[in-house]
């Protein structure tokens, strides 16, 4: 029962993801308007306007249009600062963690002083201090989560390095290169490709928050948490143009929340579930 | 247990030094410098350099970071921009007002994410374990402000129950049953996220303790289910929802700024995301540096009550 | 079943059955099982891992757990149907009627409820004493239990105690409302020896003091002998024999009752005596083989095993047995079992040249405490010890927890640092060869207890005996396959496993794959870790002889690391006893177990409980005092001494050192010698079997 929930949930959020990462791919043929096409004489146009599938924004663009070109942004935001930061991170938290001593403190205690700034606090400092734009949310993004996968691999790799098959191979005689390669990165590699798909489903999220902020990508670049914070403007004349883009963020986080957990519990029944 | 504290406490100063020294370090990776920020692009050079020596940007950064601690400790935080006041002024007047909102929303989210937790762990699998899991799916997948965007639209514009936007009404507003008709979407709104992680996490926590060896023990001595449920589940459940809590407080926090910016609630978020638009960085580095040190404090008073609800913690 | 005649019942089980899962895929592990008790009567249920005893029980008291339903049958206690009780009248059931002491005390207690607060809930709650009455009476009951300052202790926390006070409090505990049964689920499995034996006395005081019958669960047949009135041997969720203590240890009549009494080596028999494991694996709960479940490891199974299911029928006396052939076994002698007799050791085979020798080794770790993580003590894991194992000769390494025989092993493969000390590894300095990964673990290896975690999960067999033979160049390409075949076969595994992950293995098959490993490098030297613990009897008897085969073959020499002394008694060829760090006494096997010279020697010995319910309810136990000494903070002189009946002055000051009373025998004790000692130990001789 357990497994075919976690099933469900894994095929449903790939389903949900493939389906977005299409639209992105072939918005050029899909758009049936230029996202960044204005048009005062069609402002505020409901949905299902023949047309106008989603309706139209406070300029007359067509709102699916943008939606489509929207979904590159979105899926590149959440992506590409996972993957730096889970590189950049991964290899300090296995080193540290495999090495132990002095190094780990130190990076351990800078780790807790970025953890001492709440939630986006700290992207929004330096996505401000940088200046908005696309580069400076993916730098903001990647800064502060290097220091959750930093310390998630140095977690699994502590807990390995218990393990009694890792004393083993130290017994067999294995160099420290093929113990850490073999033996440890193997098997924890599981949680943290989970813990890397959670956390870009959390990204969506983060990237849609500064955006709405002001600090990601300019007008008129076609994206969804800009769609969402000039849209409010009009909430009581045209809901449409503010909750439709919030709509997809939500679309695009479940899809990465539903494979990161379907993941956890097909990678690891055992694995405890419901990590914050 | 008192050990532990004074410990604790400690541990937390070099956390303080570290983000202090962090938030100083935001002005150092502005494109230009904060003379330039300052001064706008149509600034002469000449008054550029001259604020430059006011600032003492020409110095090392070392006494560059011994100053901005110097200006700290006397409650110097510099000039804000937008607000054309002291920064340590601005923050002061909207603190309370942020704090209101913070505090209602966790404790909201608390004791409801406490008892949706409790209320589900005791029927794991059924229908409405279900229900649970799918609302924490949708809940923490939904960007908040869009949250509070729905909500203003729902209970604002359409059903007109509740007012969206400020702390009081601009027409015979004023008194307390004012402020909290005022207060239940940006608290709703806060709570959301906090609440279903809160909710999930109690549970998980639960459905570990009730399988365990102990509640089997108390079972087995003939005690009535709720004092198996009170008195031997829920508090050894606790520990990780206490920490869970603890981590939410930030999340509030820092969620402040979106929520008071979506609902115009006069507090430090609010004055953030003016702050943004206007690239006031000084009021940017105050804000960011109170919200930090708020959080540190408030995991200091968690980890404190973890303390003493975990007996065990004092051999560590 | 079986019960005196004339007694009415107290607890009557009839056709229980307990399964798992849903309708659609029930899994059942218990099976029909039927059984009565008498008040104030024992019943010991044994069984191995998987034999549905815990589960039978959790189902007479209807605590089991989420998913385990009871499919049929009936509970009765005083004639009173418990299975259909409406839950509030269970609950009065539950501490008045039956009491439940489960196996690992630390986790049965809650960690956040002072002692005395969870001894005296019922008190209050259910018996609706006031609080200040009900904490005296938790008081008396800890007292009662034999825990020193009984009133202090109730505002400990249970991490604050040892884990046999633990014990001690949940017994405590269970006995507040004087129950009429009381079930002792593995009461004692997770402690010490010593320790083990106060905790079953206790338990078998209590139940004639308070007229409780007792239901005790073990996989132990030695821990049930002594306490058992009459005993029930359970397998695949069914009883299969039951019958009086004396009758089913002296007279087995179902085979698989002889081959557990047979698989497993007893102190009170000879040590060149082989184990005769039962051959096989325990069945899969889910697809029993069909007929009897055990037919498939039976060495007399007919025609009709395979079909049919045996009755638990009467067989002679008050005997019940699900055998078909149970009515010839109950005339002829026993059940005979499996296996051939072969002695154990026929001395070293290759003539030692070279030997391991450890000289005054000691392991120390730093305890940081404070902010700062500053060291601010050290634990003394090993103080001083000298070994020497002559080569193709096994050292029995015995010692409880906390002795520093586990970290002995390590430090002799560099995996513990040492502080000080030498050691010599077949006339080589271990000091220069230490850090060589090209020399050490060639020369020594290490197979270690947990089979389920020494081996790496994401790794097949295959490749990872692979991986040993390349890293050490042990082996071409092509010639891999061929060599990890011959080493499955030579611990006599099948070549198919190769292509097969951990966790799709069973214990002893991962522990053989674990011993292949250490042996794909030719090492001279194995330490072997609690090799045994973690199997169930009928496995670890197969184990043990596979380790003797080898080291006959290959002239390996051991340092067999155990708790358990029988199992070390019957591999081994000299012994060395450990306490607080230190060796106390090395012998050869025979002499340290039949003229032990070290008064903790002889208070362990003592404590080994014998499969034989005469020889133990004879024995007189010589039980040490307190508990085994903080290795953070040993006490000066013997570590012994605060135990030690005998301890004088000098004990207290002064550290004996090991001294040599006939030659090979050493022991580090200054009062050895003495009459006192001599006499005492000589006068509660333990039944241990000599040479035949």
């Amino acid at each position: 029962m357990q497994r075919l929930s976690s099933n469900t949930a894994f095929v449903a959020g790939i389903l949900l993801l493939a389906g977005i990462l299409a639209a992105a791919l072939f918005a050029d043929a899909l758009a049936p308007h230029d996202p960044l096409l204005a048009n005062p004489s069609v402002r505020h146009l409901r949905p299902f306007t023949p047309g106008h599938l989603l309706g139209t924004d406070e300029l007359g663009r067509d709102i699916a249009s943008r939606l489509l070109f929207g979904a590159r942004l979105a899926l590149l935001v959440a992506v590409v600062p996972t993957l730096i930061a889970l590189a950049v991170g991964g290899l300090i938290g296995l080193a540290v963690g495999y090495a132990g001593g002095a190094w780990d403190s130190v990076v351990m205690r800078v780790f807790d002083v970025m953890f001492a700034f709440p939630g986006i606090l700290l992207a929004l400092g330096i996505g401000a201090a940088l200046g908005p734009g696309l580069g400076s949310m993916i730098i903001a993004m990647v800064v502060v989560t290097i220091p959750a996968f930093g310390r998630v691999v140095r977690g699994s790799v502590l807990a390995a390095k218990e393990e009694q098959y890792v004393e083993a191979a130290r017994a067999l005689g294995y160099s420290h290169w093929r113990v850490a390669m073999v033996h440890i990165l193997p098997n924890v590699l599981g949680p943290i490709v989970v813990y890397a798909t959670l956390q870009t489903g959390r990204n969506v999220i983060l990237a849609a928050s500064l955006s709405f902020l002001g600090l990601g990508p300019q007008p008129p670049t076609p994206d969804w948490g800009q769609m969402l914070s000039t849209g409010r403007t009009a909430l009581a004349i045209a809901a449409h143009v503010a909750t439709i883009p919030g709509l997809a963020i939500m679309l695009l986080a479940i899809g990465f929340n539903l494979l990161g957990d379907g993941a956890r519990d097909l990678l690891d029944p055992r694995m405890k579930r419901d990590q914050p | 247990m008192m050990s532990f504290v004074v410990r604790r406490l400690f541990q937390t100063v070099p956390v303080i030094l570290g983000v202090t020294l962090v938030t100083f370090l935001l002005t150092q990776i502005l494109p230009g410098d904060l003379a330039d920020v300052l001064l706008g692009p149509a600034a002469t050079e000449e008054s550029r350099q001259q604020l430059r020596a006011a600032l003492g940007l020409d110095r090392s950064l070392l006494v560059q970071y011994a100053t901005y601690m110097s200006h700290l400790l006397s409650g110097d935080l510099g000039q804000s921009l937008v607000f054309a006041q002291p920064v340590a002024t601005v923050l002061a007047s909207r603190l309370a007002n942020t704090a209101l909102l913070a505090v209602s929303a966790i404790i909201l989210a608390s004791a409801v994410g406490i008892a949706i937790g409790t209320f589900v762990a005791l029927k794991p699998d059924s229908f409405r374990d279900y229900g649970l899991t799918t609302a924490v799916l949708f809940l923490n997948s939904m960007p908040p402000f869009w949250l509070g965007l729905i909500l203003i639209l729902v209970f604002g514009l359409e059903l007109r129950w509740l007012p969206v936007s400020g702390m009081d009404s601009a027409v015979g507003g004023g008194g307390l049953g004012d402020l909290a008709a005022h207060m239940v979407l940006p608290t709703l709104t806060l709570a959301a996220w906090s609440l279903a992680v809160i909710a999930r996490m109690t549970r998980s926590a639960l459905l570990d303790v009730i399988n365990s060896d102990f509640v089997r023990t108390a079972r087995s001595r003939g005690l009535s289910e709720a004092r198996v449920i009170l008195r031997h589940t829920l508090p050894n459940a606790m520990p990780p929802v206490i920490t869970v809590i603890g981590l939410q407080a930030g999340f509030l926090l820092s969620g402040a700024v979106l929520t008071e910016t979506v609902f115009s609630w006069p507090g430090i978020g609010l004055a953030m995301y003016q702050g943004i638009s206007a690239r006031d960085i000084p009021f940017i580095q105050g804000g960011i540096l109170l919200l930090a040190l708020m959080f540190v404090l408030v995991n200091f008073l968690v980890d404190a009550l973890y303390a003493y609800v975990n007996p065990k913690i004092e051999l560590q | 079943m079986t019960m005196a005649p004339g007694r009415k019942p107290l607890l009557d089980v009839r056709g229980l059955s307990v399964a798992y899962g849903g309708p659609a895929r029930q899994t059942h592990v218990v099976r029909d099982v039927s059984f009565s008790l008498g008040a104030g009567e024992a019943l010991g249920v044994v069984g191995e891992s998987g034999s549905g005893k815990t589960q039978t029980m959790l189902a007479v008291l209807r605590l089991l757990p989420r998913g385990g339903t009871v499919t049929a049958g009936s509970v009765r206690l005083d004639g009173c149907e418990l299975l259909t009780l409406p839950a509030g009248e269970m609950r009065h059931v539950r501490g008045r009627g039956i009491a439940f002491v489960s196996q690992d005390a630390l986790s049965a207690l809650n960690p956040a409820m002072t002692v005395g607060a969870q001894i005296a809930e019922p008190l209050i709650f259910n018996e609706g004493m006031e609080e200040a009455a009900a904490l005296a009476r938790s008081a008396e009951l800890l007292d009662h239990v034999g825990i020193p300052g009984a009133k202090a202790r109730l505002s400990s926390y249970p991490h604050q105690l040892s884990g046999g006070m633990r014990q001690r409090v949940l017994i405590a505990m269970a006995i507040s409302c004087r129950p009429k049964l009381l079930i002792a689920d593995e009461p004692t499995t997770a402690l010490d020896v010593t320790i083990q034996a106060q905790i079953l006395r206790l338990i078998d005081d209590l139940r004639r003091e308070l007229n409780m019958a007792l239901v005790l669960i073990s996989h132990d047949l030695g821990v049930v002998a002594g306490v058992a009135d009459r005993v029930a041997i359970m397998y695949a969720g069914r009883i299969v024999e039951t019958a009086s203590a004396g009758a089913v240890f002296g007279h087995p009549v179902h085979p698989y009752t002889s081959a557990l009494l047979a698989a497993k080596p007893r102190l009170d028999r000879p040590a060149e005596r082989a184990l005769r494991p039962i051959p096989g694996l325990p069945p899969d709960p889910a697809q029993p083989p069909p007929g009897c479940a055990f037919h498939p490891r039976c060495v007399h199974r007919i025609a009709r095993c395979a079909e049919e299911l045996p009755p638990l029928s009467p067989a002679g006396g008050d005997r019940l047995a699900a055998c078909w052939l149970a009515g010839e076994f109950a005339e002829s002698k026993a059940a005979a079992v499996n296996g051939t007799e072969s002695n154990t050791h026929a001395g070293p085979v290759i003539a030692g040249t070279g030997e391991i020798a450890v000289e005054d080794l000691s392991v120390r770790f730093p305890v940081r405490t404070g902010v700062l993580r500053r060291v601010t003590g050290t634990v003394r894991a090993v103080d001083g010890v000298s070994l020497s194992i002559p080569r193709g000769e096994t050292l029995g390494l015995v010692g409880e927890s906390g002795s520093g025989k586990t970290t002995t092993g390590r430090a002799l493969l560099g995996l513990a640092p040492m502080a000080d000390g030498r050691i010599r590894y077949f006339g080589r300095d271990f000091a220069e060869i230490k850090n060589d990964p090209g020399v050490l673990p060639r020369l020594g290896q290490m197979v270690f207890q947990d089979p389920y975690g020494s081996l790496n999960p994401r790794m097949t067999v295959g490749a990872a005996l692979g991986e040993v033979l390349s890293v050490h160049g042990l082996a071409r390409e092509t010639g891999v396959a061929a060599r990890v075949n011959a080493l499955l076969d030579s611990v006599g595994l099948r070549s198919e496993i190769a292509l097969k992950h951990p966790h799709e293995l069973s214990g002893g098959q991962r522990q053989r794959i674990a011993i292949a490993r250490a042996l794909a490098i030719e090492p001279r030297f194995i330490v072997c870790d609690e090799v045994v613990s973690a199997l169930d009897v009928s496995i670890q008897g197969q184990i043990v002889n596979l380790l003797m085969e080898l080291q006959r073959e290959r002239g390996l020499t051991y340092l067999f690391i155990s708790h358990d002394l029988s199992v070390v008694r019957h591999i081994s060829h000299r012994i060395a006893v450990m306490y607080g760090g230190k060796v106390m006494e090395t012998a050869p096997r025979n002499r340290l177990f039949t003229a032990p010279r070290h008064p903790y020697t002889h208070a362990l010995l003592s404590a080994v409980p014998v499969a034989d319910p005469k020889i133990e309810r004879g024995r007189v136990r010589v039980e040490p005092r307190g508990e085994p000494p903080d290795p953070a903070d040993p006490p000066p002189g013997c570590r012994f001494h605060r135990s030690c009946r005998f301890a004088v002055e000098r004990c207290k000051t002064e550290t004996p050192r090991l001294e040599r009373t006939d030659d090979d025998h050493l022991v580090a004790c200054h009062r050895w010698a003495s009459d006192e000692v001599q006499t005492a130990l000589t006068a509660t001789a333990i039944p241990v079997g000599e040479r035949p």
